[in-house]
Order: structure tokens, then C-alpha cells, then sequence
């Protein structure tokens, strides 16, 4: 996030949600937002689901799954059209203002009304009210990332933010609402094939820093990234792979590739606080220590650094993810991982990235309820709210403005990308990107399918459904299937009946239930229950060109009803597949 | 009854908890009053979600894969001493990196882990020569 | 009127600041399972076309569930509609009479029961279970000292305890008196 979650509270007037379901995936966040709305603040809410705060916004905009960049470039459009962009900042800091306006100019209300539907009044709505407000705050999460166009999703949205000037000030902003409590922190902490905390491997800052402080030769040349490695296991690529608290046999797309390449490798590490659906398929199973048995440090979604204390003694003596990863190397007799406590750690990370961590010391982020980076210096107060000087990172200070479209398929792709660079003479150099649908519902497969989370569970379960009051007490619904009305009719589906999803990728059983919230056409399933993984779904064939996501949030499905002897078969071939162990067998007779 | 305060382990808001703790075991979870991220509430997770700490199914020794007690990608998953386990996970880096290549190994790191567990492994990859590491925030 | 007022106990959701995260669910999961009642929720997050909030008893004050209950396991109590699921039969007439759809006939499945060992609650299939069921109803966490846990948990102050006692003093009166004040103010204005 570019400012603080409070600002939401506190500062925005107009508060922009896009692809978020932000009661159900973060509530205290949800909070905050009404607290905002208390103050006065407007709500907007555009999402394919009906949800919570869809129902409680000012303006709820209904789209089709994957319609972000056509609706995004509308509205940039009519506030270009209708002067509503803020013209001295885009002016003094920003490039690319006419590439932009050259790419967005086809896209008018009437089209989008054509294309996806969209009210053309709701639409110029939001566009008025997020470009005159004081100040307006996006946030968004899955629903804008998990497609194959999800870097441009996200370009679109800062392009919003640039052409009206909302970002750098007290409830301004471009905020990603972090699903996961430390996905901040593993990517600073450099869990990326191209990054450490000191910067991109390629660059020369990050070589002579771990020369400096590793005192070693960093490899110039990034790694895989994760969706690639399925396909590298099997091209032989990869021999050893090391999953540590991470449970990919349930969470990547297309599960039943990733199993099944496992299975190639040479050596399957896992380490994890459970038998996982992970850990059941490796060769070695490393147990280790879990929260509040360990201290350490989380970096929230405001890029706050907070301190945990530990709280109990671990069960069975076992050590900290970080102690038994030392061991290792120290038995392989590499040096420099002589860490006696979590602290001495965090300290050779403020080393390697003095800019961004030198002023955030254990101390102070304990006294001061944490500290938001960057932080260079132990004076320094953190910096809750990014770009306050309307200064971007790139060397001249100036924020691009990238120009977006939107084509069919990746042909359209490639001929919109090399037409617009050619009509505005725009530098190689310079990003240009373009949306694109990654699937088209056909005759066989009929369905939109999307996933997202509940509630009471998170992500795979692993932790939450080992606890009654979230799996007994607020679960009461379990694995299920949510289908749209018209597919119920279509289908001739009741709430309660069991039917079957398949695509090409996989298929799912559950119960179904009818859900009036979800968009025409639309199959909705979680991916919290090993019994019905909606992630097997997931097509894992095509990717975002930049970052390598997969469009977990878009494929195409058929579903029809089995009964309840069909679903009971299917659920222990299921069984076999995602507990081979006998230990954690859960289905009878299996 | 002793009160530590962590922070939840679930989503990315980073609400603050009171854990209380009596004989070594989490007896109940609060909300920090007037913190500024989450000022004094918590969601039912944070709230919770805490009691698969104690959950009798956690791991608490290393498991190999064995079949007639030695390595076997046919065997079963067998109890080891930390020792074992130690030896093979190191042999099997050890090998690969040398019968094949640093790039030969991969992690995946991961964004529920603190960020010393994160910063620990990406550098023991980084040292071994190679950049494959890469974590779920990816998806 | 002189008649002795009955006004009973309830707790009611404002769907305006709900945001139907189900932490009062989770929180009356537990306070079930800590005072030895059928661990299950007695309020149940309800989403709609027009809004969520969890639903649950209104301890109506001449509440149909007691009237038709013929074993006196949900009865009139001081305050507040009682119920004891020791005595349930399980023959479902609360369920049928309340209006607010507000009492379940729901069966406890086992704290210690491991859904890996006993794996059929892990398959959803209700007809396999063969355990009788109860009426389960809000009973304001009786026994419970801080009062209702819901009220307690929800982190957006949606949930609200009314002391049936005090509603016409400090409730209705005082709504009273607003609205008439308001009414002259605007008239005289």
C-alpha cells in the first residue's frame, strides 16, 4: 500500500474498492472503511459478486469476471474527456500523459455499455466522484491481480491515480489490500527470483551489498519464478525442490500438475507445522516451531514492520523455520549463519538494505507500535504515506503513465502493443501493456469459474480448520459449490443438491448453493477445503507476461448434478489423490 | 496468566493480539486495545485461530521417506532423529548442486513465515549460487 | 395500563454496520462449548439481496416456540425465553413455529471427534450421521459473566443487548421525547 490502512478511517473521502471482497478477506480493513463512511467518506464498489460492502456502497458497479481494463480505460477516458484530470501534477511529475490519451480514446461509455453492460451513468458517477474528491483512495486485491492481465490491471489503477493527482497525500493512494499477514515481508525479505532486500539482483547496489554483507558473489541472473516450476521439474530443470510453509499441492493452479510433476523431482523437502497435502507426497518432512512459538518480526499490508513476542515454549522442543534452516547450512559448512536470535537477523537485513530498514531496530518498532519503511536512520519516523513528495522512484522522479488497451487474444495483444508504439513514437524502453480475456465460455465448458475466500477459513485450511470455533462455529456451510441463478435453472440445480465442476484442468464435487450475489453466468468456489479444491480448476497454461500469474480468478467450467453415490465415489478417489498417507486418510474404507 | 502481544498470522491488516498464556498453553486471544491498526476489535480469525498451535496433529519429528529402513521414493514416511534428517537433507542439497547445478534447486519460501525464516532461506539459496526462490504471494 | 409489564431480554443485529464477518458466530460457537450447551451457533449470518446480519432469537415475550413446546424445554423464564436441551426431543415444533426462523434442530458434532478418524462429518452427509438433534436458540450466553459473546466479539458494535427492563425508560421515552421535540421545534421554526 502507498498510504496507511487507517487512512481509510481517517483521511479518504472517497474510498474506491475494486476486486475486493474486503469484509470477508479483511474484515478489521472493512472496519476502518466504515468508520470512513461514518465520517462521510463515499464507498465505491465494483466487483462481479454482489458482496457485503457492494451492498452497503454508495455506487456498486456489477461486471463480468475479467472486464478491469475495459472499464478502468472507460473511465479514465471520460474524465480526459470532461477535464477532470488534475493537469499540474500530471504536468510537473508524470510522462506519458499522450500515450495514454491515445490509448484509451475508443473506449466511450457506449461501447462499455455494449460490451460488458456497465450503466453508462453508474460509470460516470464513479469517474466524478473519485476525480473531484479531495481525496480518493483505491483498494483492491485478487480480483485485479489474478488474471493474465493482472499487471496491467494494476498499471490501469495507478494510471487513475496519476491523471487526477490522487496519490502521495493523507487518503490518497493505490492500496493492495496483502491477503497473506507477510506477503510484504517475504518479498522485501527477497523470497523472489529477482530481489533481495538490497534491490534486483541485477543491479550493481544489490551485487556489492551481498558482496559487503554475504561476502559472496551474487548470481546476476534471476531465478524461476514458482508458476514455471511444474514445467521445469519436467523438463528436468529442477531435481530438488524445498517447500517451506507452504502448501502449493492445494494452492497452485492446476493441482494435479504440480503433484504430478513432484513426483519427478529427485528430492521433495517440505517443511511445515502439519502433515500437509505437501508434505504427504515428499521425501523429507521437516517439522518446525509456529506462530507465537517464535519471535520475529511481520510486515502488514501498510508496510508497517510489527514485532511478535513469543508467547509458549515450542511443543516438542522443536526450533524455529529460521534455526533449522541454520542448521543446515551450518552442517553444509557455510558461513555466515551463526544467527543466535531472531533479532541478530533482522539486523543483517537492516545491513543489507540500510534505505529501506537501517532506522527500524527491534526497539523501536516495540515502543512505537511499529514502523512503516522507508526508514534509513534511527531518527528517521518511517514513512506511512509513500511519494509525499510526488517523487517516484525512477531516476529522473517522474511517474510513467502507461498505456493500456485491450484486445481478444494475445495476436491483438502483440499488434495493439507494436501499433501504439509506432503512432506515438513511444521508447522501447517505456512499458506498454494490454489486457486480454484468458478464457471465453464455449459450448462444453459454459461457465465463468472464479474463486475467492470465506469468512471463517483461510486459504488451504492447513491452520484454520484445526480450529472448532472457526470450523464448527462459524463454518456451518462447509465446501460448496455457488452457482448463479441462471446457471441453477439452466442446470436444473437446488441449494443443497451435489453437483460436479470440470474443465480441462481438473474436476470438484460438492454441495451447491444458489447465490443471487454472484453475476450471471458465474461458478464461485473457495480453495479452503481439500475435499473441494477449486484450484484444481485453475488453468496454469496461460500467464500475465510480466509477473507469471496465472488467471486463477478466470476460467471456464461445466457443471451438472450427480448424486450423493457419485459424489461419495468421487470424494475418496479424491481422497487417494490429496492423502496418500494412511495416517491422515479421511474418508473411510479408503 | 501471562499477556504477550503478537500480531495475527493470517490476513495482511496485521492486527495486533493480547495472547494470554497460563502453563504453556494459549488460553485466550484480545484484541490490543488502542492500537492504531486495529484499535481494540479482531475479526474471528485473530480472535480464534489460534488454537491449532496446541492442535494434537502438529508434526514434532522429522519424517523420511523409508522402505526396509533405508531411502525410498516408494516408501512410506517414517519418523527420524533430527540428526538423520539433517544428514539427508543435507547430502541431497549437497549432490545436486554438485552433480547438476546450484540452479538445479529450488525454494519456495513463504508469506506466513516471519521475515528472519524468509531472509534465512532466499540466503542459504543465494549463497548456494542460485536465485530459484520464490513464494505463494506470486498467486 | 397497570398491568406489570413483560419485557424480555434480546439481542438484535443493526445491519447497517454489520459487515457479516461471522465473528459473533465463532464467538457464540464458544461460549456454547465453554458453558456445556450443544457446541453449535445459536445466530446465523443471513445474507440477502438487500444486506447481511446475523439472525437469531428475539425472545419474543409471548413467544410461540414455548407455547408449543410440549416438554417445557424452551419455557418463559424472568427475562428471557429459557431453553434446555436436555429434555429436547427433537420433534421440531419450535422450528416450525418461530417466525424469525431463529431456532435450529441442530446435532453437536464432538469436540473430540476427529474428523480424520471419523470421516463421515467430514463429507457433509447428513443422512449418515444418525445423531438426535436439538433445538438450539440464543439464550443470552446464560451463565456466562460478561453477558453475550457476540455482543462482546463483533469488532463494528452491529450487535446490541437491550435490557427489556430499561427499554422504556431509555429507548422508547427518549426516543419519544426526540421526536416530539423535533416536531415542535419544526413547527415553531
Amino acid at each position: 500500500m502507498t498510504n496507511n490502512l487507517v487512512e481509510f478511517a481517517t483521511d479518504a473521502d472517497v474510498i474506491f474498492c475494486i476486486g475486493t471482497n474486503t469484509s470477508e478477506c479483511h474484515p478489521i480493513i472493512a472496519m476502518q472503511m466504515l468508520r470512513g463512511m461514518k465520517r462521510g467518506a463515499k464507498l465505491i464498489v465494483i466487483d462481479p459478486k454482489k458482496t457485503d460492502m457492494a451492498k452497503k456502497a454508495d455506487i456498486f458497479l456489477q461486471i463480468p469476471v475479467g472486464a478491469n481494463i475495459q472499464l478502468l480505460n472507460t473511465i479514465i477516458n471520460y474524465i480526459i474527456q470532461n477535464d477532470l484530470c488534475n493537469k499540474e501534477f500530471i504536468k510537473k511529475h508524470c510522462h506519458g500523459f499522450d500515450y495514454i490519451k491515445e490509448a484509451v480514446k475508443d473506449f466511450t461509455l457506449e461501447r462499455l455499455e455494449k460490451e460488458i453492460g456497465a450503466d453508462p451513468e453508474k460509470v460516470k458517477q464513479i469517474a466524478e466522484l473519485y476525480a473531484k474528491a479531495p481525496a480518493s483512495s483505491i483498494a483492491y486485491t485478487m480480483g485485479i491481480t489474478q488474471f493474465v492481465d493482472g499487471t496491467a490491471n494494476v498499471m490501469s489503477l495507478s494510471n487513475l491515480a496519476l491523471i487526477t493527482g490522487q496519490i502521495g497525500r493523507p487518503g490518497t493512494g493505490i492500496n493492495p489490500l496483502r491477503g497473506q499477514n507477510n506477503v510484504q515481508g517475504a518479498c522485501d525479505m527477497g523470497a523472489l527470483p529477482n530481489w533481495i532486500p538490497a534491490g534486483s539482483v541485477t543491479t550493481e547496489f544489490a551485487q556489492s551489498q551481498a558482496k559487503i554483507v554475504w561476502k559472496t558473489e551474487l548470481n546476476p541472473q534471476p531465478g524461476y519464478i514458482m508458476t514455471d516450476v511444474p514445467h521445469h521439474i519436467e523438463e528436468g530443470n529442477i531435481k530438488l525442490l524445498y517447500v517451506f510453509g507452504e502448501n502449493p499441492a492445494m494452492s497452485d493452479p492446476w493441482t494435479e500438475h504440480f503433484i504430478h510433476a513432484c513426483h519427478e523431482l529427485e528430492t521433495l523437502i517440505v517443511q511445515d507445522i502439519f502433515l500437509t497435502e505437501t508434505a504427504q507426497i515428499a521425501d523429507l518432512v521437516l517439522p518446525a516451531a509456529t506462530w507465537t512459538e517464535k519471535e520475529g518480526t511481520f510486515l502488514n499490508t501498510s508496510r508497517v514492520v510489527q514485532h511478535l513476542a513469543k508467547a509458549v515454549e515450542p511443543v516438542a522442543g522443536l526450533e524455529p523455520d529460521w534455526k533449522v534452516i541454520c542448521n543446515i547450512a551450518k552442517r553444509m559448512e557455510i558461513a555466515g549463519f551463526d544467527f543466535s536470535k531472531a533479532e541478530d537477523i533482522w539486523n543483517e537485513v537492516r545491513k543489507l538494505s540500510p534505505n529501506q530498514f537501517g532506522g527500524i531496530s527491534y526497539e523501536r518498532i516495540k515502543k512505537e507500535q511499529g514502523l512503516a519503511w522507508p526508514c534509513p536512520d534511527e531518527n528517521h519516523p518511517g514513512t506511512p504515506i509513500q511519494y509525499a513528495d510526488f517523487k517516484s522512484f525512477l531516476p529522473d522522479g517522474k511517474f510513467k503513465i502507461v498505456p493500456i488497451g485491450h484486445a481478444d487474444d494475445e495476436k491483438q495483444r502483440d499488434v495493439f502493443e507494436a501499433e501504439i508504439r509506432k503512432k506515438c513514437k513511444i521508447p522501447d524502453d517505456y512499458p506498454v501493456a494490454c489486457g486480454m480475456p484468458s478464457a471465453v465460455p464455449t459450448k462444453v465448458y459454459p461457465c465463468m469459474f472464479t474463486t475467492g475466500r470465506k469468512v471463517y477459513h483461510y486459504h488451504t485450511g492447513t491452520m484454520t480448520r484445526e480450529c472448532k470455533a472457526l470450523e464448527f462455529g462459524a463454518d456451518i456451510m462447509g465446501a460448496s459449490i455457488e452457482v448463479s441463478p441462471d446457471i441453477a435453472e439452466s442446470q436444473d440445480l437446488e441449494t443443497g443438491c451435489y453437483a460436479l465442476v470440470e474443465n480441462k484442468n481438473g474436476k470438484m464435487v460438492a454441495k451447491v448453493f444458489i447465490n443471487p450475489d454472484l453475476i450471471e453466468g458465474t461458478i464461485f468456489t473457495t480453495f479452503h477445503y481439500h475435499e473441494a479444491d477449486g484450484n484444481k480448476l485453475a488453468d496454469a497454461s496461460q500467464k500475465d507476461p510480466l509477473s507469471g500469474m496465472n488467471p486463477l480468478k478466470m476460467s471456464i467450467a461445466g457443471i451438472r448434478k450427480i448424486s450423493e453415490k457419485e459424489f461419495r465415489e468421487f470424494r475418496i478417489k479424491e481422497d487417494e489423490l490429496m492423502h496418500p498417507s494412511k495416517m491422515y486418510k479421511t474418508v473411510k474404507g479408503a | 496468566m501471562k499477556k504477550f502481544q503478537t500480531v495475527c498470522p493470517y490476513c495482511g491488516t496485521g492486527c495486533n493480539i493480547d495472547i494470554f498464556v497460563e502453563n504453556n498453553k494459549i488460553v485466550k486471544a484480545e484484541p490490543t486495545k488502542k492500537h492504531p491498526v486495529n484499535d481494540g476489535e479482531l475479526c474471528l480469525k485473530g480472535m480464534y485461530g489460534w488454537e491449532y498451535v496446541h492442535s494434537p496433529r502438529r508434526l514434532t519429528k522429522p519424517l523420511l521417506r523409508k522402505k526396509n529402513g533405508v531411502f525410498s521414493k516408494e516408501g512410506k514416511l517414517e519418523e527420524v532423529s533430527w540428526d538423520e534428517a539433517y544428514e539427508f537433507a543435507t547430502d541431497r542439497i549437497k549432490a545436486t548442486v554438485k552433480n547438476y547445478s546450484p540452479n538445479h534447486i529450488m525454494g519456495f519460501s513463504s508469506a506466513r513465515c516471519l521475515n528472519e525464516d524468509n531472509y534465512v532461506f532466499q540466503k542459504l539459496f543465494r549463497v548456494l549460487g542460485t536465485n530459484n526462490v520464490d513464494h505463494c504471494a506470486r498467486l | 395500563m397497570n398491568l406489570s409489564n413483560r419485557i424480555n431480554n434480546f439481542v438484535i443485529a443493526n445491519p447497517e454496520v454489520c459487515i457479516g464477518c461471522a465473528t459473533c458466530m465463532s464467538a457464540c460457537y464458544n461460549s456454547a462449548y465453554e458453558r456445556g450447551k450443544l457446541a453449535v451457533p445459536r445466530l446465523v449470518v443471513t445474507r440477502t439481496a438487500s444486506g447481511v446480519m446475523p439472525n437469531q432469537c428475539r425472545q419474543c415475550d409471548d413467544s410461540p416456540c414455548a407455547n408449543v413446546c410440549p416438554v417445557g424445554a424452551l419455557k418463559f423464564g424472568g427475562d428471557f425465553i429459557e431453553s434446555y436441551e436436555e429434555i429436547c426431543i427433537g420433534c421440531k415444533m419450535c422450528t416450525l413455529a418461530c417466525p424469525f426462523g431463529a431456532i435450529r434442530a441442530e446435532s453437536e458434532i464432538m469436540p473430540s471427534i476427529d474428523n480424520t478418524i471419523v470421516p463421515d462429518y467430514n463429507l457433509g452427509l447428513e443422512s449418515v450421521l444418525g445423531n438426535k438433534s436439538v433445538a438450539v436458540k440464543c439464550d443470552l450466553c446464560t451463565g456466562r459473566e460478561d453477558g453475550p459473546a457476540c455482543v462482546e466479539a463483533c469488532p463494528t458494535q452491529a450487535l446490541m443487548f437491550i435490557n427489556g427492563s430499561i427499554m422504556d425508560g431509555q429507548v422508547v421515552s427518549q426516543k419519544a421525547s426526540d421526536a416530539v421535540e423535533s416536531f415542535i421545534k419544526n413547527k415553531t421554526a
